[in-house]
């Protein structure tokens, strides 16, 4: 066919007509919305969890994909009295951001009925969240190339690792969280940013990595041989033939802490109790146990035991190397600055 | 003789550096490219160069993904309206812009572009609190505009330098014939801009298909473009099936420019 300018002006205008006919398609529903980060998550989430929500409360139900940094940018512009949807997945980072500017309702086991049988340290400041989603940060090996494995955090400072880490980036909760330990292990305590950055400019040159699944090719290749590294991506490695363990960390594990929390004032802030009462239920939190590697923050969980193996255990969680994020906020700024210009 | 074939040697160097140069631009402009394309084609695991193998198996992937499929029809659909939306906008703004004179031409010149001045950032974070104070926060008509404003300074560039093209004498004699304002725009002046005009839209187009920063902050509620997706994608899941998107959203790349070359000419739009 010859493609004249009247056939483009046509089909432009057809298309207009197309586009404008299926603007109103998105506002026509009125599927209830939560959040969720992106990828597997987002796959997993929408096939296998929501359709049982969506079922439990008879009505659609639609995810916002996205990350933190984004959400909170939107809950500002939003304002407290007009959030964009009911409940909320955040890393506790961010959740602490806004926690004190009036956004969410109180969680009691009155709204929230499997809040009675979380462990103590999932119920966040305020009880203004809810973890329920607990990732263990574990310290990874190649079995390959490491002669003798780490036994905690402070072995990455060891002369034989020299070369072979990859850390995450300080933008990563998980930097935070060590740059934090570092100033408590070697310094004087968890607001000494000084320290914590002078012992990574030790370490460094090291691959500095936004998030987990970017370490993992690294590792895969050989590229580095230890690094900090939540127990999933342990799993996906070994489950591709890649010889790699774990260790747990003589000083404890660090945990990826995402918290539930639910708009005051919402319209669906009925349904958005409901949906963190449904994510916390022993079901769902055994399906993330199970398909993700999350600790279950309900102590009725029974793990089985092909995921027994994995320091997933209420006991387990609970020993874990926690951060008042409050602290962390107040001091991240000086951090950032500090290891942006020493690393 | 022997000083004629000096400069003649001398010529020929200089020539073959300035090839050797070009050869060199080229390289380092498709280079990252080729290496996605041929990371596409990987039987292996990862996103890698030299690929392992061939396989189109990450392209089966990525169609059988529904969040990057429906990123990529958002992508499309609103890169789509924005390059129309924008275009006319531009135009009727490049023949207001052509109509003033002096130091106000400047200024409008100038108010025209600001989009491309400012960083997008701030931008994006500017047009989300205004966005939710007009009640189109996270919808799609939010993100719409915040496209059609980041694509508007390359259709008006674009459309604006066309126009200096056309000697004003033309618009004089289709006046003086008897023609209308209407019949004189579009009989004469559209068909010598329309050279301009396609390049604005494809730029509008390829500008609001890659946008990321924009879309990222005013993105609608349960939706996604491919940008965002991929990024969303490649944060979890380090797998060439976002070397097969990146592939195919070049491939949407160069129909444009084909587009371009069926209607206009390469030549003339440029």
């Amino acid at each position: 066919m010859k493609l004249s300018r009247r056939n483009f002006l046509q089909a432009g205008a057809g298309a207009s007509a197309l586009a404008a006919f299926g603007l109103p398609a998105f506002a026509q529903q009125s599927p209830f919305i939560v959040n969720m980060f992106g990828g597997r998550w987002e796959n997993d989430w929408r096939q296998q969890v929501m359709p049982k929500f969506a079922e439990e409360i008879g009505r659609p139900v639609d995810l916002d994909i996205g990350l933190g940094t984004s959400w909170i940018a939107n809950f500002r512009a939003a304002g407290p009295q007009n959030p964009p949807f009911a409940s909320v997945m955040l890393n506790e980072r961010y959740t602490a951001m806004i926690r004190n500017e009036g956004y969410f309702e109180v969680l009691t086991p009155e709204n929230v009925p499997n809040m009675a049988d979380l462990i103590e340290p999932a119920k966040l400041k305020g009880h203004t969240g809810l973890t329920g989603m607990l990732a263990p940060l574990i310290l990874a090996y190649r079995t390959d190339l490491v002669d003798e494995p780490p036994r905690g955090w402070a072995d990455l400072w060891h002369e034989r690792f020299r070369g072979q880490l990859g850390l995450y980036k300080i933008t990563n909760s998980a930097g935070v969280m060590m740059a934090l330990w570092a100033g408590e292990h070697f310094g004087k305590g968890r607001d000494d940013v000084e320290t914590a950055v002078a012992k990574f400019k030790e370490l460094a040159p090291f691959p500095q990595i936004g998030y987990s699944s970017q370490l993992t090719p690294l590792m895969m290749q050989g590229q580095i041989a230890v690094a900090p590294l939540d127990v999933g991506e342990v799993k996906a490695m070994q489950d591709q033939g890649v010889p790699v363990d774990y260790v747990i960390p003589e000083e404890g594990m660090l945990v990826f802490d995402h918290s539930f929390s639910v708009f005051a004032n919402h319209p669906d802030k009925a349904l958005g109790l409901e949906y963190v009462n449904f994510v916390l239920s022993p079901e769902i939190q055994l399906w993330m146990a199970e398909n993700w590697l999350i600790a279950p923050t309900n102590k009725t969980v029974q793990l089985p035991p092909e995921v027994a193996k994995w320091p997933l255990s209420a006991e387990q969680v609970t020993k874990a190397i926690r951060f008042d994020w409050d602290d962390a906020n107040a001091i991240s700024g000086k951090l950032n600055d500090l290891w942006e210009r020493t690393i | 003789m022997s000083a004629a074939s000096a400069t003649f040697g001398g010529q020929r160097t200089i020539g073959l550096g300035f090839s050797l140069l070009i050869i060199a631009l080229y390289v380092f402009l498709l280079m990252p490219l080729l290496t996605i394309v041929g990371a596409s084609f990987t039987s292996g695991m990862m996103i890698e160069f030299p690929p392992q193998g061939f396989s189109l198996k990450w392209y089966h992937e990525f169609l059988s993904r529904k969040d990057l499929v429906d990123g990529l029809l958002m992508s499309l659909r609103v890169a789509a309206i924005t390059a129309i939306v924008t275009t006319t906008i531009a135009m009727m703004a490049a023949l207001a812009g052509q109509a003033m004179a002096g130091r106000m031409a400047g200024w409008f010149q100038l108010g025209m572009t600001l989009p491309l001045l400012v960083p997008e950032l701030l931008t994006a974070v500017g047009l989300l609190f205004f966005l939710y104070k007009i009640g189109l926060g996270k919808t799609v008509l939010g993100l719409q505009f915040g496209h059609i404003l980041m694509a508007f300074p390359y259709a008006y560039v674009s459309i604006t330098a066309a126009l200096r093209q056309v000697p004003s004498s033309l618009e004089e004699a289709s006046s003086s014939m008897g023609a209308s304002s209407w019949q004189t725009f579009r009989l004469v002046i559209l068909p010598l801009v329309m050279p301009g005009v396609a390049m604005g839209a494809i730029f509008a187009f390829i500008n609001s298909f890659d946008l990321y920063t924009i879309s990222l902050l005013l993105k609608p509620i349960g939706g996604n473009t491919l940008p965002l997706a991929l990024f969303d994608f490649l944060t979890y899941e380090f797998k060439p099936t976002a070397a097969a998107a990146a592939t195919l959203s070049i491939l949407l790349s160069l129909c444009g420019v084909v587009l371009v070359q069926r209607l206009v000419g390469l030549q003339r739009a440029f």
